[in-house]
């Protein structure tokens, strides 16, 4: 057997990776010329830097784009690495088993494949992108980069050009899935680039639950993620977005998300941020229709050197609907967020009712937080607030705890946990809630309270 | 002193260098119930909260002894497991805490579940806290007393809840923790008829040969219900005057200009007190 020249270990900003890469792909001939338009693009946008108005928060000087390598043969890679204790390892990550759904790890992540797919109804694609290219080629072309295009951004460009690994789905018209479709990444090597790529678009009528999930097998591996999600909802489609970021803290992470909402469609988008090195998260909703209605959530859960950047959009192009956003960070230690929302509202936008709270609450004098709410109203007849608070741990709360028996320790635990909670209320899954709940507790470094 | 007697002796204390506590003697036995009344700015409050151990309180002279151990020296709730409580006047809301998860583990660590169950292994993996079954059952009880509603179990503590639900889950939380001393402060503040009759009548029932009670309060009104065998007068950071159940009366009588008279004390009546005077007096 031939083993395939390697093409890890080169530089992702050359030619010759990229055509390299290229032409290892089996794909049809649009895509070939999308990742070429994209590659072009790649080249010609600039690294963002400081004096961008978008960036000016968060620094990315020492991102050396070459040091990480792209997705390659794994054929090589499997004989050198003992594929069982990485199976058992992934699946101990992701908790699969104990988690309640149909599972899809990433088709770059190890191991791969899908544990449930068989129990999905007639017309629903649950499968890696590079699956579904012949099998379903219009959908693709239809809304393949059409949320985000390939020239967006640099990383957007980027990952266009290299985009691998990714997931596609699609629930037909008046189909409701209730078992939650999970889709795991895991970067298994040092260096990893992740460029997995999320497409989802529900039909009329349709329903459906996504969680997206993220990790890395070591802690200290470095890894790059530079991603993209896209999302379309039909007329009266309902989807549970959950997305939840936790790679390990030596992983940089770009990516741009955006969702397009037709009429009466409803979108409950919740962003759990608890892993990355220096991140930056591009969420933006656009309320292109009457009546739809989007909630965005955010769990952010942040220490050591951590910088969490969070940008996002609550674009109203239609009147009569609804988009609120709590998002809720906790840092630690030398850790930093940013938050920067904006609430967009069309002339056209009449009876617009939205909402942005962005809550910080810092346990060490050493962080920070920077919140920077906007609202850019052109309708006169709308109701439209926002607000952001940043505190550290109310010392009247933790009297009044500790007055009851509760030491500090644990005083000061029950507020943090708290704190969260008024996020997780707001959800409308139980499973999913007491998932979020897991993770974040371990996070703080807090044993799982049974209640 | 006997056993199990709460003793405030010549307790002073501070609040951002200005003394506020100026000398306060007081015993309590078990079984007891003691009124202290006193004008606004007087520092009742200011003596509930020394008690209790809030660090706003710099305690310049005195002690408080529980069975005989200064509890000066505890932290708020190491002094909460030796058995002393205060109802707050204003009890703190947070969100996003479920009054069964914060209930839960105040009863545990008041009654140090975990310490007691550590010795027999194994049981003290769920964190100490008491198991959720047991909990429940004895929560659901107490709140069916108290006349509050199940569904409060799920809502965040005091985050949105009326003046008389605060009340009462303060008194919920007493009756959960049953300590040795309970203090009451300004409990009738903000209660229409029936929620102070409801809020009364749970402290009647905690009442018995083994709680001591000190009902903090402004008005003579909470008197009605809850019957002090010992009334004390509040003025300018200690105790003027004390007597039986019949000094309220004196006091509902003659107001605090009287005592404020006989002693001679400069205290400038806040005018909501010359108010509640009025009003006590006529």
């Amino acid at each position: 057997m031939t083993v395939m020249p390697s093409i890890n270990s080169m530089n992702m900003m050359k030619e010759d990776t990229f055509h390299k890469f290229q032409s290892q792909q089996n794909e049809p001939v649009w895509m070939q010329a999308h990742r070429q338009t994209a590659w072009e693009a790649a080249n010609e946008l600039p690294l963002p830097n400081l004096k961008d108005e978008s960036w000016r928060r968060t620094d990315i000087r020492s991102l050396k784009l070459e040091e990480f390598q792209i997705p390659g043969n794994y054929e090589g890679f499997s004989k050198l690495v003992d594929f069982r204790k990485l199976e058992k390892e992934a699946k101990e990550r992701f908790e699969l088993g104990r988690s309640h759904g149909i599972f899809l790890m990433s088709r770059d992540s190890l191991p791969h494949g899908c544990v449930g797919c068989e129990k999905l109804p007639e017309g629903v694609v649950f499968d890696y992108l590079e699956n579904v290219y012949s099998r379903r080629s219009e959908l693709l072309q239809k809304y393949y980069s059409k949320a985000v295009p390939s020239n967006d951004s640099k990383f957007a460009a980027i990952h266009y050009a290299y985009q691998s690994g990714g997931v596609v789905v699609y629930i037909p018209d008046n189909t409701q899935v209730e078992i939650p479709l999970n889709f795991y990444t895991l970067i298994t090597q040092s260096g990893q680039a992740d460029f997995t790529h999320v497409l989802i678009i529900l039909g009329r009528m349709s329903e459906a639950s996504f969680i997206r999930r993220t990790g890395s097998l070591e802690p200290e591996t470095p890894g790059l993620h530079c991603g993209v999600v896209e999302i379309f909802l039909q007329e009266g489609a309902k989807l549970r977005y959950v997305d939840i970021q936790d790679w390990n803290q030596k992983t940089w992470h770009f990516s741009t998300q955006r969702a397009y909402l037709s009429k009466d469609s409803q979108l409950e988008w919740i962003a759990v941020g608890a892993g990355g090195k220096i991140a930056k998260t591009n969420s933006n909703t656009h309320l292109k229709e009457e009546g739809s209605r989007v909630d965005m959530l955010g769990l952010i859960c942040v220490n050591g050197e951590q910088h969490l950047d969070y940008h996002t959009l609550q674009d109203h192009d239609a009147p009569n609907a609804a988009s609120d956003l709590l998002y809720n960070c906790v840092l630690d230690d030398k850790a930093r967020t940013v938050f920067r929302g904006m609430i967009r509202v069309h002339p056209n936008a009449q009876k617009t009712d939205a909402y942005q709270k962005n809550n910080n609450l810092s346990l060490n004098s050493d962080a920070r937080a920077d919140s920077i709410p906007g609202l850019e109203i052109e309708a006169n007849d709308v109701r439209c607030t926002h607000g952001s608070t940043t505190s550290e741990i109310n010392a009247e709360e933790v009297f009044y705890l500790m007055s009851r028996g509760i030491s500090r320790e644990n005083a000061e635990n029950l507020i943090v946990e708290g704190f969260f909670e008024t996020v997780l209320q707001r959800i409308s899954s139980e499973p999913i809630k007491d998932t979020l709940r897991t993770l974040i507790l371990r996070k703080l470094g807090l044993e799982e309270k049974p209640l | 002193m006997s056993k199990g007697t709460l003793e405030i002796i010549n307790l002073h204390a501070n609040v951002e260098g200005k003394p506020i506590l100026k000398g306060v003697n007081l015993v309590i036995k078990p079984g007891e119930i003691h009124a202290l009344m006193g004008p606004n700015g007087s520092g009742k409050s200011t003596l509930a909260y020394t008690i209790i151990g809030h660090p706003r309180y710099e305690i310049t002279q005195g002690e408080v002894l529980l069975d005989g151990k200064n509890i000066l020296e505890l932290k708020p709730n190491e002094r909460a497991v030796h058995g002393l409580f205060l109802a707050y006047q204003y009890p703190v809301a947070i969100p996003g805490i479920s009054v069964a998860n914060f209930l839960r583990s105040s009863v545990s660590a008041v009654r140090q579940y975990g310490k007691k169950t550590e010795d027999n292994s194994g049981a003290a993996e769920e964190n100490h806290l008491i198991p959720m079954r047991d909990f429940r059952k004895e929560l659901d009880e107490q709140m069916k007393m108290m006349g509050v509603e199940k569904s409060f179990a799920r809502r965040s503590l005091n985050d949105g809840f009326s003046g008389g639900e605060k009340k009462r889950m303060e008194i919920l939380q007493m009756s959960l923790l049953k300590p040795k001393y309970a203090i009451l402060d300004e409990t009738d503040s903000g209660l229409d008829i029936d929620a102070l009759r409801t809020v009364s009548e749970g402290v009647n029932r905690l009442s018995g040969p083994d709680l001591g009670v000190l009902v903090i309060t402004h008005y003579q009104r909470i008197l009605n219900y809850i019957k002090p065998q010992f009334v004390h007068i509040f003025m300018d950071g200690r105790i003027v005057e004390s007597g039986g159940a019949d000094l309220a009366l004196v006091l509902e009588d003659k107001g605090y200009e009287f005592i404020r008279q006989k002693y001679g004390l400069e205290i400038n009546l806040a005018a909501e007190d010359k108010i509640a005077l009025k009003e006590v007096v006529s």
